[in-house]
């Protein structure tokens, strides 16, 4: 009894009850009318209790206990009312909640930027060039995706291509012959139609005006197949009558003038196509045709956009490639790229099946050449071939930039990352307190995602302002033309998710080691204990940088090595300060007054004529003869026609017998040899030689002919893509294609002009283009020359922001030991000890990276540079040149920052 | 007692049937709940409520505040006509389960 007495003054029911109450004041799931419902309860069950012989103080234990507890009702509330939430504008009140939390997180972060600028300014530039890196490499494999997916048929076009099967595996062709486009329309009703086209080159002159313009001979279906939409004229006619031209909208404008469109002559007007080539099929066949052929303009179409992989200016009906060349509609030359539509529900597994004997069943020659289909779409980014599948090609590219991108990414929140762990002991307190009054580890990891988050947002913004700057030089590398304006909202997205991504990805290690610290440790003075243990992960992640930096580095070197290499390699010929001019108009006639006229010039060293373009010759021929030859041997000679002074403009060097001479070879079958076509055949004594290109033994003439000299090898292709092959060189007898002007040593400049003068007076109406035979190599190397140039920047990105993160390191761990510098230096202990002892563990980190790149790097450059025809080896050097850089860099980055420390005095050190 | 699982399976037809015998307000419930069931049945009676919201959306119940003569006002809980049908569907379901089992368990259960 005394008991109760005791406990009835000490219990107040109204009391225990507003107690009761405040707990769930700050539960949303409860509604005031929830609240006075379960009130109810309580008290009327209490009533019962006290009723039944409990004190008040027992009735409200019990009561409340078989109510339940706060969370479990909570949460039961909490699964019936989200609906009603929503409703009642509650709803509101959890967004505020959000928003307030959200808020409280940009403050926390923003303090802690501000108040720790210099680990702010490292790790935000960081993120800042890191999000630039990879957004760009984004829009550049967007940009790549894109090409061609503006045709509307484009999922219902395919490529038809033939995969040769030989003793030497499988080789696919991406060329067919023109009938085969007929037997597949008419054979198979899921084609609706198939398109041939060739590409040509052509100069199209209307009275004084010319332009020289890439175009396509195409079947009828071309513009109705492809969405290259007509301005003018009959999208369905247009191809269907020879005798027809349909132009580009800039051609048009180029020959008729900028108004063409009001004056509706355009359609039915006529231009001229001159000079015809086209290098059409495999093995390079090249065709001039000297004529002025008149053409009537069928139709406009607007010029073809950016995003498309075909680039042209005019289109003729290809009925007129077979007209004039009439071999062409037969089996036997594979010149025409070949596209089919199919329709809608066509299968084209099915059909792809079904299609695989159709070449042989009409050409019986082409035993094991089988048919396969590739989608349109994929055309362009897998164009490489192996053992007739496809096996990437320009998609390796892609792969390649975008893990570049991402690896500087990586490197950013990596930085990120580590900075923020080491900055823990620094935040010890703060998260000392948000735990005791009761912060959850999980709003903790909450709270630091939502600073990280805050803080990549932040970067994202500095990054838009780069990319703005960045983008046009971006630009000119990569040959894709993007302004910050046109980049649509859809990239934008993913440019936040980057944004976001990244803060998730580079906050998610320090939230977690933050939010799992011991709070009696951090109170009782003992924050040490955010580190330690903490260390092999950040050293895993200072090694990780720095393998991507050093890889980064080697392989840039190793590009640049092999650029260098192909740049400066021998050709076997001086083709610099020589000029090409493509001959057209009156120059095949005149050449002659032409030449007497150039050379007149002080400026001028020689001109000579050649069939092709010296550095890449493409003309391959396997119809060659010579004495014991037997039936079965085959051999790809490349042909050269070209006059007797080639030799002495090009600089070619002999290796015996002689050069053409005029005088002696015109109308003989006197040939000169390169040294691999002497040891292709295995002559022992190739001069006197009896030999002949096929076609010209069957013709008028003295039959077979001989081999009178042997010039050194020269290069006449690219060096990445061909090993010089058997080459044979003839007098140039009509298929002379270009005039190659050599200028006096250092009088290029005024060459060039004084050859404009000769040009224009002997070929008034068409453009003057004279091009440097170098620039031909510079066309070879692009491709290399953007990885080049790409690799260069990221490896520079890479290693600055690797140091960036090292400095914010190097600085932290000096600070962490200003004390124990002190000791030393009062010791006795020399700066540059003291130097060794701080740096030490950092610069072993980067030496272990050494050890982990420097193998990955030298595979991966060797399987880059077994694509080359003409390869450097990997340079031991070019290893210890990164090794040496990326140590020296790093030592200085953290040799400054030790060096400042060792610097003052003890005093002020131990006073810190 | 049993399983808290059972307990909020059980709840919903317990309660329709209890509502059946005519409208009550939440402590009535449980009272009257724990009266029949001879104390077999305990649960945090707190959870009756969110059980009761949920009938009351779906429309089974709808319930109303009653001044009461003793106190301060009740808020009351009463069936609709889709709960009358409710009680029945309930009934038959529990009726089948208990039935298999009954069966399940007799001494030599055999399935042939």
């Amino acid at each position: 009894m005394s008991k109760n007495q005791t406990s009835k003054k000490s219990f107040d029911l109204d009391v225990a009850l507003d107690t009761w109450r405040s707990f769930f004041k700050y539960r949303p799931s409860f509604f005031t009318d929830d609240m006075e419902e379960l009130e109810l309860h309580l008290r009327e069950h209490i009533q019962h209790l006290i009723q039944a012989g409990y004190s008040e103080e027992e009735a409200f234990r019990e009561a409340t206990r078989k109510l339940g507890g706060v969370a479990d009702l909570g949460e039961d509330f909490e699964k019936v009312y989200w609906r009603k939430i929503k409703f009642r504008g509650q709803l509101m009140a959890e967004v505020l909640l959000q928003i307030s939390l959200v808020r409280n997180y940009i403050t926390t972060a923003l303090r802690n930027l501000v108040k720790y600028k210099a680990y702010s300014a490292l790790n935000i530039s960081g993120l800042v060039v890191g999000l630039t890196a990879a957004f760009l490499v984004f829009l550049w494999i967007d940009g790549e995706m894109a090409v061609d997916a503006f045709h509307e048929n484009a999922d219902r076009l395919y490529q038809v291509k033939i995969n040769a099967s030989g003793d030497e595996g499988t080789s696919t062709w991406s060329n067919a012959p023109a009938p085969l486009a007929d037997a597949l329309e008419t054979g198979f009703p899921e084609i609706e139609a198939s398109i041939l086209s060739l590409p040509i080159r052509a100069s199209l002159r209307k009275e004084d005006r010319a332009s020289r313009e890439v175009g396509y001979f195409a079947s009828p279906a071309f513009f109705e197949a492809y969405t290259f939409p007509l301005i003018a004229g009959d999208a369905a006619t247009a191809l269907a009558q020879p005798g027809n031209v349909v132009l580009s909208e800039r051609t048009v404008e180029k020959l008729f003038g900028p108004d063409w469109q009001t004056n509706d002559a355009v359609l039915g007007a006529s231009v001229s196509l001159d000079n015809w080539q086209s290098n059409g099929g495999v093995l390079g066949n090249a065709v001039r045709i000297e004529a002025n052929k008149e053409l009537i303009i069928a139709g406009v179409f607007a010029n073809t956009p950016e995003e498309s992989s075909m680039q042209f200016d005019f289109v003729l009906p290809v009925q007129e490639a077979m007209n004039t060349f009439g071999h062409l509609s037969s089996w036997g030359p594979r010149w025409f790229n070949l596209m089919v539509l199919l329709d809608e529900q066509a299968d084209a597994n099915a059909l792809g099946d079904k299609l695989q004997g159709v070449l042989t069943a009409n050409d019986p020659s082409a035993v094991d050449h089988a048919l396969i289909l590739q989608p349109y779409l994929e055309t362009y980014l897998n164009d490489a071939f192996e053992d007739g599948r496809p096996a990437g090609g320009r998609v390796q590219r892609l792969y390649l930039l975008g893990l570049v991108g991402l690896a500087i990414l990586l490197i950013a929140c990596i930085n990120f990352t580590n900075l923020l762990t080491a900055r823990s002991s620094q935040r010890a307190s703060e998260i000392a307190v948000r735990k005791v009054v009761g912060a959850a580890p999980s709003s903790l990891v909450q709270q630091f995602l939502g600073e990280s988050i805050v803080t990549s947002v932040i970067a994202a913004l500095g990054a838009v302002v780069l990319i703005a700057l960045v983008l046009p030089v971006f630009g000119t590398v990569t040959g894709m033309q993007l302004s910050l304006g046109d980049v649509p909202v859809g990239s934008w997205l993913v440019f936040a998710a980057i944004t976001v991504g990244t803060g998730l990805v580079a906050g998610f290690y320090p939230a977690l080691v933050l939010s799992s610290t011991n709070v009696t440790r951090i109170i009782r003075g003992n924050s040490g204990g955010l580190q330690q243990g903490r260390l092999g992960v950040r050293q895993a992640l200072v090694i990780v940088q720095f393998s991507i930096s050093v890889f980064l580095i080697v392989g840039t070197l190793t590009v640049h090595d092999q650029l260098d290499y192909m740049r400066a390699k021998d050709l076997g010929m001086d083709a610099g300060n020589v000029v090409s001019v493509r001959i057209e108009g009156d120059l095949g006639e005149q050449y002659e007054a032409f030449r007497t006229q150039l050379e007149r010039m002080p400026t001028v060293a020689s001109v000579t004529r050649s069939s092709e373009h010296p550095l890449a010759v493409a003309n391959m021929n396997s119809n060659v003869v010579w004495e014991g030859k037997l039936d079965t041997e085959q051999v790809l000679f490349k042909v050269l026609h070209a006059d007797d002074d080639f030799a002495e403009t090009m600089k070619l060097r002999l290796v015996e017998g002689r050069f053409h001479d005029d005088a002696i070879d015109r109308g003989q079958r006197n040939y000169v040899v390169n040294e691999e076509a002497v040891r292709t055949l295995g002559l022992e004594q190739p001069i006197g030689y009896p030999f002949a290109l096929g076609y010209e033994v069957d013709g008028p003439g003295p039959g077979i002919g001989k081999i009178v000299g042997v010039v050194e090898d020269f290069h006449t292709g690219s060096l990445s893509e061909e090993r010089i092959g058997p080459l044979v060189m003839g007098l140039v007898d009509g298929q002379e294609n270009f005039i190659l002007v050599r200028f006096a040593p250092g009088q290029a400049a005024a060459g060039m002009i004084d050859l404009q003068a000769v040009y224009s007076e002997f070929n008034a109406g068409y453009p003057f283009e004279a091009a440097y035979l170098d620039d031909k190599s510079e066309d070879f190397y692009a491709n290399q020359q953007v990885v080049e140039v790409l690799s260069r920047s990221f490896a520079l990105i890479a290693i600055v922001l690797a140091c960036l993160g090292l400095l914010g390191l190097a600085a932290f761990t000096v600070q962490q030991r200003t004390m124990e510098i002190g000791i030393r230096k009062v010791l006795g202990a020399s700066s540059p000890h003291i130097m060794y002892v701080l740096s030490k563990e950092l610069i072993v980190l980067v030496m272990a990276s050494l050890v982990v790149a420097l193998p990955l790097a030298w595979f991966a450059m060797d399987s880059w540079l077994s694509s080359f025809a003409y390869r450097i080896d990997i340079n031991v050097l070019t290893m210890l040149l990164a090794a040496a850089l990326s140590i020296g860099i790093a030592a200085l980055t953290v040799g400054m920052q030790a060096a400042k420390a060792t610097g003052l005095r003890p005093t002020v050190l131990l006073k810190r | 007692m049993l399983p808290k699982t059972l307990t909020a399976a059980a709840l919903r037809p317990i309660l329709l049937a209890t509502l059946d015998a005519g409208e009550a307000y939440g402590y009535q419930l449980t009272q009257r709940i724990e009266w029949i069931s001879n104390g077999s049945i305990e649960w945090n009676s707190g959870t009756l409520y969110p059980v009761l919201h949920r009938m009351e959306t779906e429309g089974l119940i709808t319930s109303f505040w009653k001044p009461s003569d003793s106190g301060p006002r009740r808020k009351y809980y009463k069936l609709t006509t889709k709960g009358k049908k409710a009680v029945e569907v309930e009934k038959a379901n529990w009726m089948s389960v208990h039935e298999v089992l009954l069966r399940l368990w007799q001494p030599n259960v055999s399935f042939g």
